[in-house]
């Protein structure tokens, strides 16, 4: 119905016809929130003895405390976002997907995982979980601080590796 | 004709109520967070018994120890070195070391006041020798535990003239994870 009501003002535009025609123009749009500069970050988190992982499956490991934040600076026509952190895909097994998985085909950790958590590292950080998602109002900046630390996944017993995860934050503007 | 812009109106509301359903958040290409770490090793506790082991050697007499060069049986003494509480461990290493008699010979010297004698030492799983430059043994790691067998002799040493005494020899063990 759309498609013929706009060929028939069409045809009679291009009829010129005589008489005269008031005809209102309405143009309408949409202001998209604008975007801001977001870094990578990248950080080599401390080397622990696998004696410091807890016996139960999810505990974390205080001495892998690894500090960072995502800095969101450059905003213009920003007034939040909306950061997504990894999807399901990024998760450790369950029971411990709110862990995000080690990544290493060859040479990992057995049993570990990284566990994320928005605000300062301490024991009551709040977790951020795979695919999970923390909305901010700001203007300007934004500062989201972040911390990381060793996480015991499953049931088996952590020996030595290495530990690795590579995951994307998707950030929505507002 | 009335019906007509009524009925091609009907399209265009709907069109505007789509557009006001638009989410207002404009997605963004994201950051990528790199993480990466390592876990070393986890440890074992040297059982409370074991922490500064002393071995009480027999007490033997001058003829027992006897004239011939070598190990003296009759001495023979098992002994065990325990790990205990081990987290995060595959496996144990473990070296024993300590002063030899001489210079080249593998027996533990003797800092008591006997002479003509020194300690013998032999794994107990391989009856190797275990030399005082350094014996090298790895252990496996079960149910978070894992034990050294280790055995003693006296060993005499003819070329020195045989005098009773006291026996007292020290060594070291150092123990690393995998």
């Amino acid at each position: 119905m759309m498609r013929f009501a706009v060929c028939t003002f069409i045809v009679l535009s291009s009829l010129g016809l005589a008489s005269a025609h008031a005809q209102n123009i309405s143009l309408t749009g949409t202001v998209r929130p604008g975007t801001c500069t977001v870094n990578n970050p990248s950080h080599t988190m401390p080397p622990v003895g696998a004696e410091k992982f807890p016996a139960t499956a999810g505990g974390g490991v205080v001495d892998s405390y690894t500090p960072f934040s995502l800095e969101l600076t450059a905003c213009s026509g920003v007034k939040g976002a909306r950061l997504t952190f990894g999807t399901a895909a990024d998760a450790a097994p369950a029971p411990d997907a709110n862990r995000f998985r080690n990544t290493l085909t060859t040479g990992a950790a057995p049993n570990t995982g990284i566990w994320l958590q928005s605000g300062a590292c301490s024991a009551t950080g709040i977790t951020v979980a795979p695919g999970s998602t923390l909305t901010r109002a700001f203007s300007g900046t934004h500062t989201e601080a972040l911390c990381a630390q060793y996480s015991k996944v499953g049931s088996g017993e952590v020996t030595a590796g290495d530990i690795a995860s590579t995951f994307t934050v998707t950030v929505d503007y507002e | 004709m009335k019906r007509a812009p009524a009925s091609a109106s009907g399209p265009c509301r709907i069109g505007m109520a789509m557009c006001l359903m638009v989410s207002p958040w404009a997605a963004s290409a994201g950051a990528v967070v790199d993480l990466s770490g390592s876990v070393r090793p986890g440890t074992c506790d040297v059982h409370a018994e074991d922490q500064a082991k002393r071995v009480e050697l027999p007490k033997v007499q001058l003829h027992v120890v006897g004239a011939a060069n070598g190990v003296v049986l009759a001495t023979e003494l098992d002994w065990e070195f325990r790990l205990v509480n081990c987290r995060g461990v595959r496996r144990v290493s473990l070296v024993f070391a300590g002063p030899p008699h001489a210079p080249g010979q593998p027996q533990y010297a003797n800092t008591g006041s006997a002479t003509g004698v020194s300690l013998h030492l032999v794994d107990d799983r391989t009856d190797a020798v275990m030399p005082a430059d350094g014996h090298h043994a790895s252990l496996t790691v079960t149910g978070s535990a894992a034990t050294y067998h280790g055995r003693s002799y006296f060993y005499r040493h003819n070329g020195t003239p045989l005098q009773h005494g006291s026996f007292k020899s020290a060594g070291t063990v150092v123990v690393t994870y995998d």
